[in-house]
């Protein structure tokens, strides 16, 4: 191939200049033997590329196992989207749990409510009212019974007012105080 | 887009995408990581991918941002990458099998040397065989950036090879000559 044409293109290809077809007439030129000594740089730059671009042939292809670990990254989306459902399938289980302990609760107190006010013993009312006064008679009689059985105290505060005379003592007590000089002057004796 | 579409039209793609991040992590595993991790996530937006003029730069921009990403994580990079590692099983077959091993470990070496978008504006464009409108999207860059920096890049490659491996003035004399003509 003209030298000067290859010259001309590799000063457009250190320009980044060529076109991509320049660049492969450039190749072309540097795969075969008769390559002049005044390109032995730009020969070694061609032949890196040239033997790139056949190593990008040998590059593995890897459909299967990118569309393998697509399909396995979707299934993975799937059971996250389950895990969600499980979630939220958990809190409404707790709603209906509170819901239910509450409804319990509360319905009991009502019922018990219930049963205070208005449950009848006797569909007769004067039955009622003869039974309820019998009933509070008997219990103001025995608790009157009771009380007599209290009297005595009476007795009691009788002659704890007799023990007011104490007080008494307690005078006698405070007069009884000088003696204690009785004792300092007794000190005085024994020294 | 249907999983059909999606199998159809995206799916073939994984071939770029892998040679691409390969570049980046050094290392098939990491880079097959880095292809299926784009791929779940561009199967989580299928139903947007309509909205792109390009989903293959919308794939590969995506790949170079996370393998960036990962990078920056793991901050250490293995310095052998796979294609290398198959160039010493082919060790010694023959002169020009040398020779050639000679000038990708040396060319390698040096664009290993390079900053990042001009690497990446690089593999695109001569190894992937992009061109600029392409690369634009899928870097971000606006494409007279690009071509200043692919001009910087592989002029950046030259001037390395020249002054590491070749003799100076031979090569300076080279320079004048082809300046002249």
């Amino acid at each position: 191939m003209d030298v000067i044409k290859i010259r001309t293109l590799l000063e457009k290809y250190y320009s980044g200049d060529t076109s991509i077809d320049e660049e492969n007439t450039l190749r072309n030129y540097f795969e075969g033997e008769d390559i002049d000594s005044e390109f032995i740089t730009d020969k070694d730059i061609f032949l890196y590329n040239i033997h790139e671009k056949k190593a990008e042939e040998y590059i593995p292809d890897l459909t299967d196992e990118i569309w393998n670990n697509i399909q396995k990254n979707d299934s993975g989306e799937t059971s996250n989207q389950n895990r969600l459902v499980y979630f939220y399938l958990r809190i409404a289980a707790g709603i209906i749990i509170l819901f239910g302990v509450y409804f319990l609760i509360q319905n009991q107190i009502f019922n018990k409510g219930y049963k205070i006010k208005y449950s009848d013993t006797y569909n007769n009312p004067e039955q009622a009212y003869k039974q309820a006064r019998e009933t509070l008679l008997y219990v103001s009689v025995m608790l009157n019974k009771g009380t007599d059985h209290m009297e005595p105290i009476h007795k009691v505060n009788k002659e704890a007012q007799k023990l007011n005379k104490l007080s008494f003592f307690n005078d006698g007590l405070k007069e009884l105080r000088p003696i204690k000089t009785y004792n300092v002057t007794n000190k005085y004796f024994k020294q | 887009m249907t999983a059909e579409a999606f199998k159809k039209d995206i799916l073939p793609l994984n071939k770029k995408l892998l040679g691409f991040a390969i570049r980046f992590m050094k290392n098939i595993d990491d880079a097959k990581d880095v292809v299926q991790e784009i791929y779940v996530k561009l199967w989580a937006m299928k139903n947007e991918l309509e909205k792109y003029s390009s989903v293959e730069a919308l794939a590969m921009r995506m790949t170079r941002n996370l393998c960036l990403d990962k990078i920056k994580l793991k901050k250490t990079v293995p310095l052998n990458g796979i294609i290398r590692e198959e160039d010493a099983d082919e060790n010694t077959t023959n002169e020009k099998q040398q020779e050639l091993n000679i000038a990708v470990s040396r060319v390698k070496d040096a664009i290993e040397m390079l900053d990042e978008p001009q690497k990446t504006i690089m593999q695109l464009r001569d190894i992937q065989g992009y061109d600029y409108d392409e690369i634009a999207q899928i870097t971000n860059i606006n494409v007279n950036t690009i071509r200043v920096s692919l001009s910087r890049a592989r002029k950046k490659i030259r001037e390395h090879l020249l002054n590491k491996y070749y003799n100076h003035g031979r090569n300076k004399n080279k320079n004048s000559i082809r300046e002249i003509l």
